[in-house]
């Protein structure tokens, strides 16, 4: 395996950061603390006892929130990845195509104007409502995009990058008004879905995001070797004995359900899915396979770092996690952009 | 010639539109392995429409087209490829993968997820043969177009690498040396004409009618989507022909010592 050491080198990667992550916030948590609370939880009795409110802490916000981290930072990477090879164009990511604001469109409706109807008729009926509706305003918002800008099995990425920017601008003023008239003191303010936040994380968010981001990414390895035919071009990918219809609607089904049940939980986090497989890509590889593994580690590693910092950087006070992967990631899209032009006057690196 | 017409790949009354326009007007031709195919034809005469229709990319047309005998039909995608490859002009590929992942894409068909030793197997092979082993860890964004081709060439011979149980293999290419320097328009068809002797079918488009005289065992000649003429090279490429195709006025001249004609146009 040519991959394994840098599978390795991102498992210990993430390892270390979620290890420091868990540590570091407005109040600290000691390594002692986490193995005694991480025992009790497995059902063991450690004879030194520890602060309730310390174990509390851990179990109950630290440790689901950088769990949920992962799970994000995974799915919105690997999100990137796929993306990035159906458009066979480098620069795509779910903010980019309307999936983020797509989803959090939907989310947003459910959680304003469904609220009232469906949490009271049945609280099981109004947590399903919540990321099917996200699902399906995401896959819209991402089929006008992929419909406008490709013509003959080819995708013009001027047309995509501009209907990308009418769409998210759509979604986000639907959005915007929904959080404008929201009444519920509840109801999640516009800077949550534009910006994002982790501070709301759950076990129950936990295991949902975790269960649906592993179901995809396993999905989507099954699709790498397809997925490395279409950058050849759908003919070609034809002449290879695959059906690039099929494959272009499964991959887009896959990608958004990953996408949507990550935003209707921490809102639109933008850059991560751009800039994970970007990385990546600095290994000289394009193999979708490596793509799709280095992300979902990458991603959970970068992420995980992310919310670190927005919550100590103006500890106690928590700053939304969409304005440190922004201000990150935003000047690493501009170096990608300069290596691009840099690439054309060699030959076409990204072309 | 044993057998040989059992393998063959037969067009049968083509006929293709688009809107109003007749593209093709009622094909029909074969092709024998063992035998390098080629099709000419002034540029909008349909040659590349017609090897689209064959190789399964194109699928709303009148008329059939059978691969040793058994009618092709929409479905058969995954197991036409295995024995049925296809090098475009040119290809879109403009991501950073190594000269060795491009040409594994030819084993895609055989495998289902991790490539097997034999398909390494196959790789390694194909690489040696064209001598392209020294570029086998290369970008292939670095590579020059010569070699870009070639790497697709290479992807093209691994796909099509075993002789099926049943039924032969298909080589088809569409203009494969059009942007080449002459230099790799002759390998090209040198290995062209070595694969055909290992009783593949190989047809290509092509335009340069010199080359097609020198490297062709039958060619078919199309204008306005028809057939006018299928034969072997030196009794389709005549002044004649060459006239009512290009309007310009030619000559045929032979030399001594060339077992093939020389063509040479607008004199």
């Amino acid at each position: 395996m040519k991959f394994g050491s840098i599978y390795l080198c991102l498992g210990i990667g993430l390892v270390i950061s979620v290890l420091l992550s868990i540590r570091a916030g407005a109040v600290d948590v000691s390594y002692r603390e986490i193995i005694i609370s991480l025992a009790k939880a497995c059902g063991l009795h450690p004879a030194t006892e520890i602060d309730r409110i310390q174990e509390g802490l851990f179990m109950q916000i630290r440790l689901p929130r950088v769990l949920l981290c992962v799970a994000v930072g995974a799915g919105l990477s690997v999100s990137g990845a796929l993306m990035q090879a159906l458009f066979r164009n480098p620069i795509v990511e779910p903010g980019l195509i309307g999936t983020s604001a797509g989803s959090a469109f939907g989310a947003a409706l459910v959680f304003v104007a469904g609220r009232t109807l469906f949490i009271e008729l049945s609280p099981v009926l109004g947590a399903l409502i919540l990321p099917c509706s996200a699902f399906v305003f995401g896959l819209l918002s991402t089929l006008i995009v992929y419909r406008l800008s490709s013509a003959a099995g080819k995708v013009s990425a001027a047309t995509m990058i501009l209907v990308g920017i009418a769409v998210n601008a759509v979604a986000a003023s639907g959005t915007g008004f929904l959080s404008y008239i929201a009444r519920d003191p509840q109801a999640r303010s516009i800077t949550f879905w534009s910006l994002g936040t982790f501070s709301g994380a759950d076990w129950p968010s936990v295991y949902l995001v975790g269960a649906v981001t592993l179901v995809c990414i396993l999905a989507a390895l099954r699709f790498s070797k397809s997925l490395n035919a279409l950058l050849l071009g759908e003919e070609e990918a034809g002449y290879l004995g695959i059906d690039p219809d099929k494959l272009k609607m499964r991959i887009l089904l896959v990608n958004t359900a990953m996408v949507a049940i990550a935003t209707s939980v921490v809102g639109v986090i933008g850059f991560v899915g751009l800039i994970v497989p970007h990385l990546l890509r600095l290994f000289k590889s394009a193999d979708n396979r490596f793509l799709i593994i280095g992300s979902a580690l990458l991603g959970g590693i970068l992420m995980t770092a992310a919310d670190m910092l927005s919550r100590v950087l103006l500890a106690p006070a928590e700053l939304p996690i969409g304005i440190v992967t922004a201000l990150v990631g935003a000047p690493v899209f501009l170096w990608i952009l300069g290596r691009q032009k840099s690439g054309e006057r060699k030959g076409g690196f990204y072309a | 010639m044993n057998g040989r017409e059992g393998f063959m790949l037969e067009v049968q009354n083509v006929s293709f539109r688009i809107g109003k326009r007749l593209i093709l007007d009622t094909v029909s031709t074969s092709f024998l392995p063992g035998n390098v195919s080629m099709i000419i034809g002034p540029n909008g005469s349909g040659k590349s429409t017609l090897l689209k229709i064959i190789s399964n990319e194109l699928k709303r047309y009148s008329g059939s087209i059978s691969y040793g005998g058994k009618i092709l039909t929409a479905g058969q995608h995954s197991s036409l490829a295995k024995r049925r490859a296809v090098l475009a002009q040119h290809s879109e590929l403009s991501f950073p993968l190594t000269v060795e992942e491009v040409v594994m894409m030819g084993r895609y068909p055989h495998f289902k997820v991790q490539p097997t030793a034999h398909d390494q197997l196959v790789v390694n092979q194909v690489l040696e043969e064209l001598n392209m082993t020294r570029l086998r860890f290369q970008n292939y964004l670095t590579l020059s177009g010569g070699e870009k081709q070639k790497t697709h060439f290479a992807r093209a011979l691994a796909q099509i690498r075993e002789v099926p149980v049943e039924g032969c293999r298909y080589l088809l290419l569409d203009e494969p040396i059009a942007s080449l320097d002459l230099n790799y328009q002759h390998e090209f068809l040198r290995m062209a004409r070595l694969l055909a002797s290992d009783n593949i079918v190989v047809v290509a488009v092509i335009h340069d009618l010199n080359l097609a005289l020198q490297y062709a065992d039958h060619i078919v000649a199309l204008h306005h989507g028809k057939v006018i003429a299928d034969n072997k090279p030196q009794q389709v490429i005549t002044p004649s022909l060459i006239d009512s195709m290009y309007g310009l006025k030619s000559r045929i001249l032979h030399t001594d010592n060339l077992p093939f004609p020389i063509l040479v146009t607008n004199v």
